[in-house]
């Protein structure tokens, strides 16, 4: 995907009243600007997601495809044009429902390539698979007894007390947990986040644990 | 067995058919390609047509060149090659003999 967050800004709604122009602050939306297609538009916070989240749908679907890259940029592009055609004032923000209505006529990968692949591939891809990881975001050293406390799915100060108990006895605790750090690999990007938690690698989660980074 | 997802199916084996039959008229650009498509109620979702194109570039029936455009950036341009001409020919062979199959059967007393 080539969906590049330029700027956050903060606009205005403004509620046309016979008085005039009244700024209504509970209107006020986020918006993100994205350059699409070599084009750049200016998308309201959760229109931005929606969107964000049905390309990364469809890059998972496309996934095994040999031409995946071409696809997704020629719908890319199309989605594009959409977009230009129904913004009518220089500077217009797009919301939700126009990017819903797009998504409509472009149509959900099921939709695209027929329910028969689909269900496969949910059955393939969606596994998950719970792998030990060191917690980079909940650590006191190497967040090794918080990604252990994920794997085994027991509280991570059970394995700080062992760690610290057998420290004493012979310095038996330090140097395993010393090759634990070494050999555990780190949770860095948000796929391996998931995969520590034992939650599916799917692109809906993968946009949620990207928006908790974010936060 | 589900009437939505049967003619659906009917409809995805002849678009291959439908596109190439398109562009031995003329080249088209991709949206061309979608107008045409969706007029002639071929396809129901725009997306379906790009990983076909994909595909049928890739096997050597398509080629597309980039082309400005007045408004707008460059349009993809597609056009038959040789090989792709041949398949088509092929394929509209292929097409009369199942009409004339189907239509000798739904005839059967």
């Amino acid at each position: 995907m080539y969906c590049i967050v330029l700027i956050n800004t903060l606009y205005l709604h403004c509620n046309n009243t016979c008085y005039g122009w009244v700024i209504n602050i509970k209107n006020m939306k986020k918006t993100t600007t994205v350059s699409l297609s070599g084009s750049i538009f200016t998308l309201e916070e959760d229109a931005y997601n929606v969107l964000n989240g049905y390309l990364k749908r469809l890059e998972f679907h496309f996934a095994n495809e040999e031409g995946k890259q071409e696809i997704i940029a020629d719908i890319e592009t199309r989605i594009a044009e959409h977009l230009r055609e129904s913004i009518k004032v220089e500077g217009q923000v797009v919301d939700i429902n126009e990017i819903n209505r797009i998504i409509k006529i472009m149509g959900e990968p099921g939709e695209i390539d027929g329910e028969e692949k689909m269900k496969n591939t949910m059955q393939n891809d969606y596994r998950s698979y719970r792998r030990l990881y060191r917690d980079m975001d909940d650590r006191v050293l190497g967040g090794v007894c918080s990604g252990m406390g994920y794997y085994w799915r027991i509280e991570p100060l059970v394995f700080k007390i062992i760690f610290i108990l057998t420290l004493f006895w012979g310095g038996l605790g330090l140097i395993t947990y010393i090759i634990l750090w070494i050999v555990v690999p780190p949770a860095l990007t948000p796929a391996q986040k998931l995969e520590m938690k034992g939650e599916p690698v799917t692109a809906d989660n993968l946009g949620k644990s990207f928006n908790d980074d974010k936060k | 067995m589900d009437l939505d997802n049967s003619k659906a199916q009917m409809r995805k084996g002849v678009l291959e058919f439908c596109i190439l039959s398109i562009l031995s008229k003329g080249d088209a650009y991709t949206t061309d390609l979608i107008n045409k498509l969706k007029e002639a109620k071929m396809i129901v979702v725009e997306g379906t047509l790009y990983p076909m194109l994909t595909r049928q570039k890739n096997a050597g029936l398509l080629s597309y060149r980039w082309e400005e455009s007045p408004q707008g950036p460059p349009r993809k341009y597609y056009t038959l090659t040789d090989k792709g001409r041949s398949y088509l020919t092929e394929l509209d062979l292929g097409w009369n003999e199942l009409v004339d199959t189907v239509n000798t059967i739904r005839n059967l007393q």
